[in-house]
């Protein structure tokens, strides 16, 4: 939290050139995650990406549809390093802040409890407004928060359950027409 | 030089098994067209490719599979990334093994170049972008009135019934505008517009005397073609398309010159260079390793096409040397290697609409909207701070998933709801512009540095100059305005300094011109110094226009083909 409103500060102010930051910063964004961490923790991350996307009467949630595991997957294997430690390095902040508040797992948590640590983990994350926030991405990349719900909308629209029960997947059209009545209930197309 | 048939050969395939009375080096859009013209009209043509064979609908392993069935969703790997920086930028994990591996196939970029390679039967044909437009006069005249570079030295009327010709087999939809700087296509049917596509349009004709917008024309079939397609519309064609529902060579000139019987088709085969007969002044044929082997073969032919891509047509010219022509075959003018043009992108702007919220679309169209040339087109559009023009190309749409991401606060089942909804209209333009010919812009051989197979690694050397910059401000600037005219909201518009190579259009290395002393290829792609070499991939390029290319270098091969099989049959060449 203190990190990336004193970095704000610093992009706004540039109170301190780039190298006095670059030191602590740049070996914390670039030091090896711990890619062991999400795997160890599936429960966690199932429930998590189900408070971003949670099961309805008619649509699966982002659990069922496997996202977590994808996310295991992408965070491993595909996102930069520097995303991959902010995710990592929030996740463990995650299970700590809620041992320590709530003495126990996010995953044994009642829904309002997990709400409330999703939200607190949304404030703490949240970029600054205008410019500044743009700034702030673009040099530190997205917090935890935004992070964890890029890869939970990523996941779910591209898995089997996400696409073709959330979304409206048809996998070999046939045909295109550029402007009909929408169908009532009518859900986004998975993929254009 | 004799019938090469004529010479007594021991090989157990017969006389002269490594005798052809053509080759044609490279298979992608213009390979493929050289093979077929010049098998159908009897010439038994052997074809090389560099790369792995890649046949039709078999090899397309990943045509059919669903988001989910790749491991991480067609996003790609860190590895992947990292081994390949600049390919990776084109490929998803869904057709990477349509592109080449970085590591394996170095260059040198002297500044940041993007280039985009696919080596494998079909070259880049898989992979194109698949838009067709016309050059016109506005295009081939340009250079002599600016009085830059040299002239082209053919005229509209010249190609027209060239294009006439490849477009009736290829195939290409689109809308008839009538329009004498885009001169229309012979079209199938075209595909249609969305909602707001159509209300931009309208609001467009409104707005403005100077521009139109039209669908964009594009060689994917909305009606079957000679046994291929139609599109399906599933948007997947960079994958290959097992309906044949796009123009590739593997689905359409291939197929065409296999089936005359005539053609010999030899992938995995490195054409290192292109051999040259001092006494008779003419090409007798090429020096090819195989990719894996490394074993080397003469194959000798009476005519040979060079249709390897821009960048590596000139390089194996470079490489070809001679007591005659030490700087590279056909090289009396200095200018091969040289006037690399790619189209500049990188800038553009994107809106959101309000309305039509109880109006969506279905299918997955492989194709967006595209506004033809506006600047520079008559006194009324003439630009004090720059010459020539840009397309815009665009895409009218709702957003979805994770585009949604940036506006949807917070999380939980309301965040759901609205995730799964269509999402606003929006549309966006961005354009492909104009670049001029510059002879700094250029390829050349590093003589110190070689790859696996032994051969120069080649630098390119390219950036943008002033008149590509103004036009990129306009671009910028000119999409804004019309976003604001047509009544769009939340108007964002960029403008990013993309490296060349980025619109994978390179053009320009081997020019066409009417002067040997300032050209490589006359008017008929044929080498001004070596009369039985054709060139008609897009190094032939004088200019690099507003349009993308690749129809351009179809209808430049079947003419170059004619002219060629009609000079054999005189005994000219």
């Amino acid at each position: 939290m203190k990190r990336r409103t004193a970095i704000g500060r610093i992009l706004l102010t540039g109170a301190i050139g780039a190298g006095a930051f670059s030191g602590y910063e740049w070996y914390e964004w670039n030091k090896s995650p711990d890619f062991d961490y999400p795997d160890k923790h599936r429960a966690t991350l199932a429930a998590l990406v189900q408070t971003i996307l949670p099961p309805g009467p008619s649509i699966p949630g982002a659990a069922e549809a496997g996202v977590h595991e994808y996310i295991i997957r992408l965070v491993k294997d595909c996102v930069d390093i520097h995303a991959a430690n902010t995710f990592i390095d929030g996740l463990k902040d995650l299970v700590h802040y809620s041992r320590s508040t709530y003495k126990k797992e996010y995953e044994a948590g009642t829904p309002a409890e997990q709400t409330a640590i999703m939200t607190h983990f949304q404030e703490k994350g949240r970029p600054l407004n205008g410019i500044l926030g743009k700034a702030q991405n673009k040099y530190l990349g997205k917090s935890f928060f935004y992070l964890l719900r890029d890869y939970t909308v990523r996941g779910y629209c591209t898995s089997e359950l996400g696409a073709g029960k959330g979304l409206a997947y048809v996998a070999i059209p046939g045909s295109f027409h550029g402007c009909i009545p929408k169908a009532p209930g009518q859900r986004a197309w998975a993929t254009k | 030089m004799g019938d090469p048939r004529q010479i007594p050969n021991l090989n157990t395939k017969g006389v002269g098994a490594n005798s052809f009375d053509a080759i044609v080096v490279g298979s992608g859009i213009s390979g493929g067209w050289a093979a077929k013209e010049l098998c159908e009209k009897g010439l038994r043509t052997l074809v090389l490719e560099r790369g792995r064979n890649v046949q039709h609908v078999k090899d397309y392993t990943t045509a059919f599979m669903a988001p989910w069935e790749f491991p991480h969703h067609l996003e790609n790997t860190r590895k992947d990334k990292e081994a390949d920086p600049i390919q990776s930028g084109a490929y998803t994990e869904s057709n990477k093994q349509w592109y080449v591996s970085d590591s394996e196939h170095p260059y040198i970029q002297q500044k940041p170049f993007n280039w985009i390679r696919g080596y494998q039967v079909g070259g880049r044909s898989l992979t194109w972008g698949r838009q067709c437009y016309r050059l016109s006069d506005l295009d081939f005249e340009a250079n002599a009135k600016d009085g830059i570079a040299v002239d082209w030295p053919i005229r509209y009327k010249d190609i027209a019934p060239w294009y006439d010709y490849v477009e009736t087999f290829a195939g290409i939809s689109g809308k008839a505008e009538g329009l004498p700087h885009l001169p229309d296509s012979i079209f199938l049917p075209p595909m249609e517009m969305t909602c707001i596509e159509t209300e931009f349009t309208n609001k467009i004709k409104q707005q403005y005397n100077d521009r139109i917008v039209t669908i964009g024309r594009v060689a994917n079939l909305t009606q079957a073609v000679q046994g291929r397609g139609p599109c399906q519309f599933r948007n997947l064609c960079a994958r290959g398309c097992p309906f044949s529902g796009y123009f590739s060579s593997n689905a359409a000139t291939l197929p065409a010159a296999e089936q005359t019987g005539n053609m010999t088709l030899l992938p995995d085969s490195i054409v290192l260079e292109v051999l040259y007969d001092e006494k008779k002044h003419k090409a007798t044929g090429v020096r090819v390793m195989n990719a894996h082997t490394k074993a080397i073969t003469d194959y000798f032919a009476r005519v040979i096409f060079l249709n390897a891509s821009t960048i590596a047509t000139a390089a194996l010219l470079l490489n070809s040397t001679s007591p005659t022509f030490p700087n590279g075959l056909g090289n009396s003018s200095e200018q091969v290697g040289h006037n690399l043009m790619d189209h500049f992108t990188g800038s553009g702007a994107l809106g959101e609409y309000e309305g039509f919220d109880d109006r969506y679309f279905s299918g997955r169209r492989p194709v967006g909207i595209y506004i033809p040339r506006y600047r520079n087109i008559s006194k009324e559009t003439a630009r004090k701070d720059f010459i020539r023009g840009y397309g815009l190309q665009g895409n009218g749409t709702r957003a979805e998933g994770v585009e949604r991401l940036a506006s949807l606060e917070g999380f939980g089942a309301d965040f759901r709801d609205k995730l799964v909804q269509p999402g606003p209209w929006t549309l966006w333009m961005g354009g492909w512009g104009e670049t001029l010919p510059y002879y700094s812009n250029k390829i050349t051989l590093d003589d110190a540095k070689k790859d696996k197979w032994g051969q120069p690694v080649i630098k390119i050397d390219f950036e943008y100059h002033e008149n590509e910059r103004a036009m990129q401000k306009d671009v910028e600037e000119s999409t804004r305005e019309m976003l604001e005219r047509t009544g769009f909201k939340n108007i964002n518009s960029y403008s990013h300094a993309q490296p060349g190579g980025s619109a994978v259009h390179e053009m320009g290395t081997v020019r066409m011109g009417r002067d040997p002393k300032t050209s490589v290829l006359n008017g008929f792609n044929q080498m001004h110094d070596v009369k039985n070499v054709f060139i008609t991939d897009g190094s032939c390029m004088t200019s690099s226009a507003t349009q993308n290319p690749s129809l351009t270098y179809m209808a430049l091969t079947a003419r170059a083909c004619d002219y060629a099989v009609s000079q054999l049959k005189k005994g000219d060449l």
